[in-house]
């Protein structure tokens, strides 16, 4: 472990600890009126402290309560009119500290591992939890060249989806002449990911250590962080945890002391699938139209005002500090062929216990589902699952036992993307969740390139026919056709990838397709 | 619950703010006149009127020295920008599959049927695993059924 941040961090207190979530998981179940309740309630006795979800959102709102000595007691769905009795609880000590979680059991933590821990609003919370030494070990004894090496070295993938070597992309920029900038893409639009909210609620300063640690290798003295316009929790706790930095010389001029100087800002988007697409994002930034740019020239050679910029997602950023602190040894160990590191998996959808989980590369999908998810509830039947979200594509029930890992996961566009995953039960036909997902690629397609905007338009057109049993067999085949030209023929991934839904859907649940185009044109 | 009430009564209060009340010139003043700044402002008119009038934008742009054109032409490409001054207690309620797959159709149905100007959809809230979500005046809710969505309704 390298050594301490050369700043004065404040001790805890000392008394017994209450962990109230007040992520936004815990928020949308009333944990604020909770955490108002319990504070009033334990007076002096406890310190009552917030923290973000530690993914398992299907307890929320929950408790975690430390007393010396013992090991942790997890309180889960706790209502504000239970306050008192928990406390009662707590305090006459009856109660027996749970087995671990069979959630947890199978799960690798490394980038939640302080998430529902840490208190998010205190920085000397997560200094005391070892933020910034990783920051602190590249600017006191390493060059920008070195730091890049060792990302390089542990081969850091990027987690937004397309896992291009993080390293490599540093490298890029910093051939490229100053002014350079970092761009962190936290957008996070697809539908059913919620991982950097996670990460960016529940340990705000591991993201900002990263950002620093990049915008150092970069040699980037002004750093963008764009977060999606409905992430309020992140924006507040991520605005809150910045102020802090600055406040206490981790951010801004001369760095923990060190001639590196950075100013980091913290920027809204305001609703769009498109704007989580690299170039279009730039867009945002500088105040154009949320529209993607043609490449090359790529962002690392021309991209925020047509300077080198690297532009990384939340995730992916997440993963450097660790990287930096305990050494690229520590970070591959126990990787195999697919891929070094964790993947933050968003579950979702017909399972009994959906949220937050981190597995480690190689992980099977079916253990995900079966084993950590709990699988389907009880008198509902597993299909399969959406893995990639309307960019991605189904996998039935038989082709789960596949391992994560970046690159696609069948042969017709499933993948694991940025991590979303949607269990699915027998609650929809399968053509109506094709319809469902190319009705959302439609509405999203900003209008700049013809094949995506007209062509998402009749693909919905011939999927609204054939869920209503209205299609033939040869529109099927024009279907087909329609989306290998969006494919081929747009600027973006957002049309690009529009049509992996329908081929992973024919590939997958082929019968139940041609079922749905057996009418007579 | 009483802490929740006078919270939504301040955003009441801001959504239905009459636009007269609003030092306009202070609000975008600290707005340099870089396009860079066109978001945040946006955003900034956009959180203390609950809603982008054309000659908020208009004054945006002015600030900003961006044709009023393109001002429209940025914001309406946002998905969560309005252009009317939208209904107190409004409700949306989330359609992604998550949510359809835990019974936001029938929510729809529902939230619909008392009071359909008041209702929308919204293609994810990112929420998921607490689905269906719904997000009732400005605040997210999850787990929602059938009562909790009346209560909202009905709270409006």
């Amino acid at each position: 472990m390298p050594e301490d941040v050369p700043l004065a961090i404040e001790q805890s207190p000392g008394r017994p600890r209450l962990a109230v979530n007040t992520g936004t998981c815990g928020r949308a179940l009333g944990s604020l009126a909770l955490l108002t309740a319990l504070r009033e309630l334990a007076g002096d006795r406890f310190d009552v402290a917030e923290t973000g979800c530690d993914g398992a959102c299907f307890e929320a709102p929950s408790v975690v309560a430390t007393l010396p000595g013992r090991p942790p007691l997890r309180f889960t769905d706790v209502a504000t009119d239970d306050a008192a009795r928990l406390l009662g609880e707590i305090e006459a000590g009856d109660r027996p500290s749970a087995a671990e979680s069979p959630f947890l059991v199978g799960q690798r933590r490394s980038l939640l591992a302080h998430c529902g821990i840490v208190d998010p609003t205190n920085i000397d919370s997560a200094l005391r939890a070892g933020a910034y030494r990783g920051l602190w070990r590249a600017l006191s004894t390493m060059t920008p060249e070195q730091v890049i090496d060792e990302v390089e070295a542990a081969d850091l993938r990027g987690r937004g989806g397309a896992y291009f070597p993080a390293g490599r992309k540093w490298r890029a920029a910093r051939g490229f002449p100053a002014p350079r900038y970092v761009a962190v893409n936290a957008e996070e639009g697809e539908p059913g990911v919620f991982k950097d909210r996670h990460l960016m609620e529940g340990d705000p300063h591991l993201l900002l250590e990263g950002v620093l640690i990049t915008a150092y290798a970069v040699g980037s003295e002004r750093a963008f962080i764009f977060i999606n316009g409905l992430a309020h929790g992140s924006r507040q706790r991520l605005e809150l945890a910045l102020a802090q930095a600055y406040d206490r010389g981790i951010a801004g001029k001369n760095v923990l002391g060190t001639a590196f100087s950075v100013e980091v800002e913290i920027r809204s988007g305001g609703g769009g699938y498109v704007l989580g697409e690299e170039s279009v994002l730039l867009n945002g930034i500088e105040g154009w139209r949320s529209v993607p740019r043609t490449r090359p020239p790529f962002p690392t050679e021309a991209g925020l005002w047509a300077s080198p910029t690297v532009i990384n997602n939340v995730e992916t950023l997440c993963n450097v500090p660790g990287i930096l602190r305990d050494g690229v040894d520590a970070y591959r160990e126990g990787s195999g062929p697919n891929g070094t590191g964790t993947k933050l998996v968003s579950l979702s959808g017909a399972v009994r216990r959906p949220g937050l989980v981190e597995i480690a590369m190689g992980t099977s999908l079916k253990d995900l589902v079966l084993q950590i998810g709990g699988g389907v509830p009880k008198g509902r039947s597993l299909i399969g699952v959406l893995a990639g979200g309307p960019s991605g594509g189904f996998l039935s029930a038989d082709s789960l036992d596949t391992p994560a890992r970046p690159g696609p996961l069948t042969s017709s566009g499933a993948v694991l993307g940025s991590g979303g995953m949607v269990v699915l039960d027998e609650s929809f036909p399968i053509i109506e969740l094709v319809r469902h997902l190319t009705e959302y690629n439609r509405n999203e397609s900003c209008g700049k390139c013809t094949p995506c905007r007209e062509g998402t338009d009749h693909m919905l057109a011939i999927l609204t026919r054939a869920a209503a049993s209205g299609a033939a067999p040869s529109d099927l085949e024009r279907l087909l056709f329609l989306g290998e030209v969006a494919t081929s023929a747009s600027l973006c991934g957002l049309g690009q990838m529009a049509p992996n839904p329908i081929t992973s859907a024919v590939d997958q649940f082929g019968d139940q397709i041609r079922s749905a185009f057996a009418g007579s044109s | 619950m009483a802490a929740r009430r006078s919270g939504r009564v301040t955003r009441a209060l801001r959504y239905c703010m009459n636009a007269n009340d609003l030092d306009f010139d202070a609000l975008l003043a600290g707005f340099e006149p870089e396009r860079t700044n066109l978001l945040p402002a946006l955003h900034a008119v956009h959180h203390s009127l609950g809603y982008l009038p054309s000659w908020a934008m208009e004054r945006v742009g002015r600030q900003l020295h961006i044709p009023a054109s393109e001002v429209h032409g940025v914001a309406s490409g946002y998905t969560e920008f309005r252009f009317n001054r939208p209904l107190d207690g409004l409700v949306q309620i989330c359609n992604g599959l998550s949510c359809r797959l835990a019974g936001a159709d029938a929510l729809l149905a529902q939230a619909m049927a008392n009071r359909p100007e008041a209702t929308e959809t919204i293609s994810c809230v990112f929420l998921c695993a607490l689905a269906p979500v719904i997000i009732s005046d400005g605040e997210f809710a999850g787990r929602v059924d059938s009562r909790k969505l009346q209560q909202a309704q009905a709270d409006a």
